[in-house]
Formats: structure tokens, C-alpha cells, sequence
């Protein structure tokens, strides 16, 4: 190996999966130095990594010019750091006054992303309404305002996201005028851009809609990695590649009748598309029927829809749904341990429509679809603590992406034996309900928990067909999945965001002698998740792989003294697994003396800094980078 | 244009000769721009200072195999590198290039000296194929690598490749 040279090598080098690369990376300094080199090998690593949303060649390392890393490794050294400091719980905790009427868009490496005040976003220029995002870079004490000001015009829409952050990237949606049409336009900005207002990657697409028809709904822009962008509009979702320029061509996603506007999209990764809504399982027909079109009355049922982007098809085939998982609706079909959670009433407001979150952490990705059920518990002892569960449920990408591949259900997520009986409802067999529940008996509460409903129909004989699709029920996938019950927020002092594979919830302990001083008490926690399978929690190593081992905590009221003390305290919940083997562990701290600015507004957690903005226009960072 | 299989002189390393079928020594990027160069003069051997006898001769085996297939694009390159696919080798290819090491290393000097991408491919794609499952201790036993990391050096790389071990 000696003869050949660096070129060689690196060819060799350049076949290889990324474990082989890291196992050659570590035979000596010659192989070393070729991996730490080379930036297609780097570049290979970061995206492998990272998942940055451009594309894998050298022009894209603007990021590294300008972004806190100057290489690959550097990043990966700078994440590395930031999960050993949120498994100590060491973060630099800063406050900062944001200027008037500025909110926090986003959170970007070591740079916040500020938009105008809702109801304040556009301002009227000389040739029009503009807004403005301001980056802020994050340097130690201070937060300097790095003036990358993204100046675009938006449509102003109700609602309608017209702005996509990911990673080091901004796509925006500009509307023009002309005539009866509004002509929409995209434009995407680089985040670290050489010269001061980021200018437009190669752009766009446009897109017309005639105002008479009444449908000049400013579309939806959504990206993903390798210049994946998605546009939703009214009648239609398109996807093609950004980096393409004006010369990209456009693919189609199947739209169905009610997976509307408001149903969820994600992106995962460079090519899988998620969408999430309520969605009849007929087609509609003609004819007019009392419903829409609709043979029977559409069930509403939230179906996840997957697509396999394949960029060969693209300006031809309608992409359609390749896998369609169904929700769990009924209370039989949530694992037990969670069940009484569910609302087990006459449920009003039911589910409310789950969203979508985004996942990776840079080494597991998952599909993320977080419910809330708006209820009153029927036991009046649960009320205040279960009435507002989240329920949020994980299935790892890998999962679908293999049985959308291999074109079958990847047999490890079948269903094992032993799973708990479902009834089958005879009165209505198509139907899964999940809005009339029987009344449990209130006065034996171990019954309760335990106690089935009878109007869930076992979904494996109920054959439930989507588009020629065989709808996949909960029980079919499980399985591979997690499901987490959470706290609702008692208060406005409390709140859940949700980031991919690691949630984080906070309490602020307000103390009549720490306000005075004008601080507060804040307890963090972070919630985890990992996706190999064969996942044991008691010797697994927390945070994707890093860091030290976990021991379950039993007490923790007495760690949660000790994490006063800056001792970060560390506890597994297994009761709040679907699966004693599910990759889940919580931890949190306390963290004391944090400035005390008012009530939160909202929080923002990127995997590596917690950001808490509060209604005064302060934000505090808890920065574990 | 004779009927005679138009044939050019290859000299190796070690002063051999060989006389060789043009669509057979075209599969050389850097033989046919030799070619291309010298022109019609007939008898004239092209030097390849690089190449032992041994080596062309196994390498002008593959050539010969493969004469028929079109000469890949000058700039078809690397470009899907990202999806790093691992392309299968070719039935012929794999038995063609069951060699030891010694020989296989040459190859992949000589293609890429001879500036025969196919055949380079084919060289560390079954390099790659060698190294894969292995540990670094293993890859370092198979070819024969001092390890001059310092105990140190070598848990801070171990540390960084940890993720890796899904």
C-alpha cells in the first residue's frame, strides 16, 4: 500500500461505506492525513453527518468560511462537544436584548435568525412590502449583529409559511403582480454568504394562479438536503432541486381529496417526503353525494402518506404514496402503559391534527408525528396532570426507506406475538373510531387503565385500502416505533418543543427571594432517542452514541436536589415506553440564577442550544456548543 | 486502410516488447494520445517507463477482454461519488483480478499511469472490497501498515469514529 501515492489512496478510500473510511482513517498518520484532506471525502462525511442541505460538491463550503467550523471535522468536533455538554449539563447561559419588534425565527449553528413581530413582518418600501431576517451571530459574550439581512418581498398570506430555514439556507417566496396573476417567485439565500444581504441562489420557478378563480394562496415552500425543495400549492405539490437553477425541472406529488392545505409536509433526508392529514379512504366519486363526492361519510382518519422521491421520474411520473401507516386513533390501539392517558369520554375536540417533525440529529432520523388531545379526563384525579398529553410518535426513516426499497414490509417491523387483543366492533366494522368511547368504569381505576374499548375494530382484518394501497395500521408498525406520552403544559411558564429525536421541556421555578434578584430557577429536561434496534437502555450510551453511560435514576426527587448543585441528574423513564427496549432516556438539570425576563414565548431547541425568548424581546441561550 | 489489424509496439520497464492490437492498446487513454502524437510511424515502440512486463501483460489481458466496449467519456468522472454506490465488479473482472497483492497494486499504478479508468475502478473497488468489515488493526496486518500513532493519537481518532458504530 506504501507505493501508492496520496491519489491512490484516496480513490481506494473513496469506495468505501463511511465505516470502513473511519476504520482506514485510524491505521496510521499517511491514511489519516488523506482522509482529513481530501474534500470530497470530507464533504462525503459532513453530509453524511450532517445532512446539510446543499449539495455534495466544493463550491458548498461556504459553510465552513463562514459558519463557526472551518472543516468537517471541525463540525463534527464542535457536535461532539455540544452532546458531552448536554449530557453534563455545562452549558454558558447568556441573555440578550433582541431590537424592537424582532422575533426569533430560527436557530442556525451559532447564529439566530430574526424576522419582524408577527402582524409587523412587512413594511412598506419604495417598491413595495419588504421584510427583513437579521442573522445574529452568537460569539461568546456578546451577540453581534452580523447584518446578513435576507430582504425579500412576501405575499402576505394568513398562516402560509412562506419561508423555509434549514441549516445554512433560506428559501423565501416573493409575490409580483402582473395583471390578473400574481406571479410567485423563489429565491433562496445562503445564510453565509460572502457579501452582506444574501443574494439569491440560481432561482426559480414560477408560479401562476389566477386571482379570479380565487386561488392566489401564496404557495408553500419546504427544503430538504441536496437541494430538495417542495412547493405546496392549492391544487398541487411540486418538487424538484434548487441547485438546478432556472433550469429545474419540476416533479409531482399525488395529491389526495382531503389531505388539503393544512395537512403536514416533511421532508426527510434528500428524497423522502412525509405527508401527514386526515384522509378518506374511497375515492370520490361524481356524482354528488352528501359528502363531497364520497361514497359513504369520510372517516376521518390521520394517515401518514410516504413517497420515495426518485429524481429519474421527475418531470413524468406522478410520485405517489409508496407506504401509508395510519395513526392510532382508538385508545386500544396506544400501548398500554399509556392508555390512561387517552381520553376515554366523548372526546370533543378529539386528536388534534398531528404535525411533523423534522428529525435528524446527525446520525438517526426519524419521522416525528406529535398529537395533542384536548379533553377532560374523566377520573378527576388525572385531570391536572394527564389532561393534555402529547403523544408523539416515532418511526425511524431508515424503516421506510428500506421497505419502500425493497418494496415490501421489512420483517422486523411486523407484529411479534403477543399483542395486546383488540376487539372487534361489531356494529360498525369499517369504522375506527376514535370519537365515541365507552365509558370505562370509573370506580376500579386498575380496570381503567387496563380496560379495552370495544369499538375498535382489529385493524388487521379490517383491510383498509388507501389508492390501492394496503393501509398500514399501528400494530403493523409499531413495532419498529416508539410511542411517548408527555406532560402537557400546566402553565404558561411551561412549554414542549420538539426537536427530532431529542425533545426538551423546561420548568421555571419561580422563587419570591431568587425573583427579587431578578433570576430564576430553570429546570431543563431532554429526552432522547435512538434508532438501532436491539437498543437496551440500561447499557446504552446516551446521545446518539457518545458520552458516558446512563444509569437509571429511581429517585429522583433526591437528584433533582443535586442537580441544583450543577449536577446534572439523569433518569430513565421506562414506563413511558411503548417497548421496554425502546431507544428512549430522559435527563435534565436545574440550572439556577438564570435572568428572569418575563414570561417565555417561546423556545427553540436545535440539538444544541435551548433558546427561550421571552415576551420582552429578551432571548436567553443555553448554549451547549 | 490494410486489411491487416493495425498493431503498435509497446516497450515495458524492462526493455520488453510487445506488439499489440490498436483497439486493444486504445483502451490506454494515455497510449492512444501517444498514438495520436507519433502518427503513422510504422515500427516506432512507445516507451512505458512505468510498466513492467509482467504487469502489461496481465493488464493488456483486460485490455483485450474488453476491447469491444466503448471507450468511457473523457469527462466521465467521479461525479456520483456522493451516492458512493458500490457498483458491482464485473464476473471476468473479479476472476481476471484474483492476484497477490504485489500484483494488484501494481495494476492500479499502471492503470493509472496507463490512464485506464475502467481498469483503475476495477483496482480499488477490489482494494475497497478487501479493506471492508475490517478493523484498523486487521487493515493494518492485511497491508502491512506501521501503525505511528501515538497511544494517545489513537484514542482521540477512536473517539471521533465512535458515532460510526451504529
Amino acid at each position: 500500500m506504501d507505493r501508492l501515492d496520496n491519489f491512490l489512496i484516496e480513490l481506494i478510500l473513496r469506495k468505501l461505506p463511511l465505516k470502513d473510511l473511519l476504520s482506514c482513517s485510524a491505521t496510521c498518520k499517511l491514511i489519516n492525513s488523506v482522509v482529513n484532506s481530501s474534500s470530497t471525502i470530507q464533504l462525503f462525511l459532513y453530509n453524511y453527518l450532517f445532512g446539510r442541505c446543499f449539495p455534495l460538491t466544493p463550491d458548498r463550503m461556504v459553510h465552513f468560511k463562514h459558519g463557526s467550523a472551518k472543516t468537517p471535522m471541525d463540525e463534527l468536533h464542535r457536535l461532539l462537544k455540544s452532546e458531552d455538554n448536554l449530557l453534563t449539563f455545562r452549558p454558558h447561559i447568556k441573555s440578550y436584548k433582541l431590537p424592537d419588534n424582532q422575533v426569533v425565527a430560527d436557530v442556525a449553528d451559532k447564529y439566530i435568525v430574526t424576522a419582524p413581530n408577527p402582524g409587523e413582518e412587512y413594511l412598506m418600501g419604495s417598491d413595495g412590502l419588504y421584510t427583513l431576517l437579521t442573522l445574529w451571530e452568537i460569539d461568546g459574550k456578546e451577540l453581534k449583529d452580523k447584518a446578513v439581512k435576507v430582504d425579500f418581498k412576501p405575499q402576505r398570506e394568513e398562516g402560509a409559511s412562506v419561508v423555509d430555514i434549514k441549516d445554512d439556507v433560506i428559501i423565501c417566496v416573493e409575490s409580483v403582480q402582473e395583471g390578473h396573476n400574481t406571479r410567485y417567485q423563489i429565491r433562496v439565500f445562503h445564510l453565509f454568504n460572502e457579501i452582506e444581504i444574501a443574494q439569491p441562489r440560481e432561482s426559480d420557478e414560477i408560479i401562476k394562479n389566477t386571482r379570479d378563480m380565487g386561488l392566489n394562496n401564496c404557495p408553500r415552500v419546504m427544503i430538504g438536503r441536496e437541494g430538495l425543495l417542495i412547493v405546496h400549492t392549492t391544487h398541487d405539490i411540486k418538487w424538484t432541486r434548487w441547485t438546478e437553477g432556472k433550469g429545474a425541472i419540476w416533479g409531482h406529488i399525488e395529491k389526495h381529496p382531503y389531505l388539503g392545505f393544512s395537512s403536514h409536509i416533511g421532508i426527510y433526508g434528500h428524497d423522502i417526503v412525509a405527508i401527514l392529514g386526515p384522509a378518506a379512504p374511497h375515492q370520490p366519486s361524481s356524482g354528488t353525494s352528501g359528502y363531497g363526492g364520497f361514497p359513504v361519510e369520510p372517516i376521518e382518519r390521520e394517515y401518514l402518506l410516504l413517497y420515495k422521491l426518485d429524481d429519474t421520474t421527475r418531470p413524468h411520473t406522478m410520485t405517489r404514496a409508496q407506504m401509508v401507516l395510519r395513526m392510532p386513533h382508538g385508545r386500544n390501539e396506544f400501548p398500554p402503559e399509556g392508555r390512561d392517558l387517552i381520553p376515554h369520554g366523548i372526546v370533543n375536540e378529539t386528536i388534534n391534527p398531528g404535525r411533523l417533525t423534522d428529525s435528524s440529529n446527525g446520525r438517526s432520523q426519524i419521522i416525528e408525528v406529535a398529537f395533542t388531545i384536548f379533553d377532560e379526563h374523566p377520573i378527576p384525579t388525572h385531570m391536572v396532570e394527564d389532561s393534555v398529553p402529547w403523544i408523539i410518535v416515532n418511526i425511524p426513516v431508515k424503516y421506510v426507506r428500506e421497505a419502500v426499497l425493497s418494496g415490501i414490509f421489512p420483517s422486523r417491523i411486523l407484529p411479534r406475538n403477543g399483542l395486546p387483543p383488540i376487539h372487534q366492533n361489531r356494529r360498525n366494522p369499517l369504522r375506527i373510531c376514535r370519537m365515541k368511547y365507552k365509558f370505562p368504569d370509573l370506580n376500579n381505576d386498575e380496570e381503567y387503565a387496563l380496560r379495552l374499548c370495544d369499538c375498535c375494530v382489529q385493524s388487521d382484518k379490517s383491510e383498509e385500502i388507501f389508492r390501492d394501497l394496503k393501509v398500514v395500521s399501528p400494530d403493523m408498525w409499531k413495532e419498529g416505533s416508539s410511542i411517548t406520552y408527555l406532560k402537557g403544559p400546566e402553565n404558561t411558564h411551561q412549554d414542549l418543543r420538539v426537536f427530532g429525536t431529542r425533545h426538551i421541556s423546561y420548568y421555571r421555578h419561580y422563587n419570591e427571594q431568587k425573583n427579587t434578584k431578578g433570576t430564576i430557577l430553570t429546570e431543563l429536561y431532554i429526552e432522547n432517542h435512538r434508532t438501532e434496534t436491539g437498543y437496551v437502555p440500561a447499557c446504552h450510551r446516551s446521545l446518539g452514541g457518545l458520552g458516558g453511560q446512563i444509569d437509571v435514576v429511581v429517585d429522583r426527587a433526591q437528584n433533582v436536589r443535586s442537580a441544583v448543585s450543577e449536577q446534572p441528574y439523569i433518569c430513565g423513564h421506562p414506563y413511558l415506553h411503548w417497548d421496554k427496549s425502546t431507544p428512549f432516556t430522559s435527563y435534565g438539570g436545574c440550572f439556577e440564577d438564570v435572568p428572569a425576563h418575563g414570561l417565555v414565548t417561546k423556545v427553540i431547541f436545535d440539538g444544541e442550544k435551548v433558546v427561550f425568548e421571552h415576551e420582552t424581546g429578551w432571548v436567553t441561550i443555553f448554549d451547549f456548543a | 486502410m490494410s486489411e491487416k489489424k493495425q498493431s503498435v509496439i509497446l516497450q515495458t520497464s524492462d526493455d520488453e516488447q510487445f506488439t499489440v492490437e490498436k483497439v486493444v492498446a486504445e483502451r490506454s487513454a494515455m497510449i492512444k494520445s501517444m498514438m495520436e502524437d507519433l502518427g503513422d510511424q510504422e515500427g516506432q515502440a512507445i516507451p512505458l517507463p512505468n510498466v513492467s512486463s509482467s504487469v502489461l501483460t496481465k493488464i493488456l489481458e483486460y485490455c483485450d477482454h474488453h476491447k469491444n466496449e466503448p471507450l468511457p467519456a473523457p469527462d466521465a468522472n467521479d461525479a456520483d461519488d456522493s451516492r458512493r454506490k458500490t457498483s458491482e465488479i464485473g464476473d471476468w473482472d473479479a476472476r481476471w483480478i484474483q492476484v497477490d497483492q504485489e500484483m494488484l497494486f501494481e495494476i492500479i499504478l499502471a492503470a493509472n499511469y496507463l490512464d485506464i479508468k475502467p481498469l483503475l475502478d476495477v483496482g480499488c473497488k477490489t482494494v475497497a472490497n478487501m479493506i471492508k468489515g475490517k478493523t484498523p488493526e486487521e487493515i493494518r496486518k492485511l497491508f502491512n501498515i506501521t501503525n505511528d500513532f501515538t497511544p494517545e493519537e489513537e484514542e482521540q481518532i477512536r473517539k471521533e469514529n465512535e458515532w460510526a458504530e451504529e
